[in-house]
């Protein structure tokens, strides 16, 4: 199956986490590195697509704000998910609130690169599925369970990143976890909607 | 403490579930980073032209035009560079119409924050302009995928411009600068819905705290007005720590130093650990 894999369509650039070499990343080299993992993270945490690019840039311009990345002892990966869910947790509270519900999310975009109608369909609905599932959870329970379940970060970075502690993170995934699997298996019951 | 094994590895779990998180860990939607980078250059490029867009946001059209040009100048990567000047200078000149929102549609999105006025823009150059393009991406066989399976998220970005436009000027209700540019035949969507007056847009906010960031160094009064309004509009947005270091950053250098201390002493007590503390502390301490 030749699904669109990350690798395809650009790295999930994971830089080096020893802490050892220490420099300021500035933000245009930030984002062509790493806008479409951002664009990709806000997407899965339910903000509709056009609101994508307004929230991806916002996330710069906090990190712009910021100096720049300093590539110290976090990941830029789990470091701009840090502030992207601040952001996408401001928008989906205030405007994009009334709309998120009856929208189709950037997700279902995802798998019209598949490359047949066959396979692009069940990509399709396994796609919708995972969004509507996740849509059961609270942005926090949310942002930790696709950083750790679906872009595969591990906790302790996004412990780092969010700044709470590890059991914190843990416990999240542990509630997330569970309720994602609940609103699957109500998915997978009722096929076809 | 390690790490538990990942949902989608886990051979207990259903072959459904975990097949459905590996497609969603495999798929990625087609973001446009050049697009998206170069509104983001121009962003950040934006202080200094946000000043002089909003200095002269009452002059004529030719200063404005003016700004416009320069604001051309960062965004030269901006694929509708050429056209921008004249789709940007239309809008702030005469915003007052839909038409010429729209005729702005082209215009890099970074400008529309320069222009001020032209922030409408922004909304339909992203809804129209497609920085999300998900069936761009070059594929073996994209013609198969794009015909057989219309994205809905296609059309929703390109073929349904008009009414999403409209939806996304809708936060412009938040900057009362803009209320010409947004007449009552664009907000169809939002009125009948239930449009607290605490609803806030991100972009106008950052718009707000870009332009005052801007003014700073040169009208510091103006840029505390800027930064008071935008306190008052987004009381609750992603920028209240920035607004208000700037703020002290202002009072500081406008002299107002009782003020500023008294903000500052006020801020750290709130945001102890804010990346603006260290900076607020020097500064009130000294004064």
């Amino acid at each position: 199956v030749n699904v669109a894999l990350k690798g395809d369509v650009g790295p999930v650039p994971r830089g080096p986490t020893s802490g050892v070499n220490l420099r300021v990343i500035d933000t245009e080299e930030l984002f062509r590195s790493h806008a479409r993992y951002v664009a990709d993270f806000l997407a899965r945490l339910g903000i509709p697509p056009r609101d994508i690019d307004d929230l991806v840039q916002e996330t710069f311009l906090v990190v712009h704000r910021k100096g720049g990345f300093v590539q110290e002892d976090a990941k830029p990966t789990t470091y701009l998910a840090a502030i992207a869910v601040r952001i996408a947790s401001t928008a989906r509270r205030t405007q994009a609130r009334r709309r998120l519900a009856n929208e189709p999310g950037a997700i279902d975009g995802m798998a019209s690169c598949d490359p047949s109608p066959h396979e692009s369909a069940d990509a399709h609905q396994s796609l919708e599925r995972v969004a509507k599932a996740l849509d059961a959870l609270d942005m926090e329970k949310r942002a930790v369970f696709v950083l750790f379940e679906i872009n595969g970060e591990p906790c302790d970075e996004i412990a780092r990143a969010l700044e709470v502690p590890l059991g914190t993170v843990h416990s999240r995934l542990h509630a997330a976890r569970a309720a994602f699997k609940k609103a699957h298996a109500r998915l997978t019951k009722g096929e076809d909607r | 403490m390690s790490d538990p094994k990942r949902m989608l590895s886990d051979p207990e779990l259903g072959d459904l579930l975990r097949a459905d998180l590996d497609v969603s860990a495999k798929h990625s939607i087609d973001y446009d980073v050049d697009k998206g980078l170069a509104r983001h250059v121009a962003l950040i490029a934006g202080g200094a032209a946000a000043a002089t867009a909003t200095v002269t946001a009452t002059a004529s059209a030719s200063s404005l035009s003016t700004a416009a040009t320069t604001a051309t100048a960062t965004t030269a990567t901006a694929t509708t560079a050429t056209a921008t000047t004249a789709a940007a200078t239309a809008t702030t000149a005469t915003a007052t119409t839909a038409a010429a929102t729209t005729a702005a549609t082209g215009v890099a999105a970074g400008l529309g924050i320069k222009t001020m006025i032209a922030v409408t823009a922004i909304g339909v150059a992203t809804a129209t302009g497609g920085v999300i393009a998900v069936t761009s991406r070059p594929e073996p066989k994209p013609a198969a995928v794009t015909a057989s399976q219309p994205s809905p998220v296609q059309t929703m970005d390109k073929a349904s411009s008009p009414s999403r436009a409209k939806a996304d000027t809708i936060p412009q209700t938040d900057m009362p600068n803009l209320e010409p540019t947004v007449t009552p035949d664009q907000l169809p969507i939002a009125t009948p819905d239930k449009v607290a007056p605490a609803t806030v847009s991100p972009m106008a906010e950052m718009d707000n705290y870009v332009k005052a960031r801007g003014l700073a160094p040169t009208d510091p009064s103006a840029a505390l007005a800027l930064l008071d309004d935008g306190n008052r509009q987004f009381s609750r947005g992603v920028f209240v720590e920035e607004r208000e270091a700037l703020a002290i950053d202002c009072l500081v250098r406008l002299g107002r130093t009782a003020e500023a201390k008294q903000r500052g002493q006020t801020f750290l007590a709130t945001h102890p650990t804010s990346t603006f503390a260290e900076k607020i502390r020097l500064q009130t301490d000294s004064h």
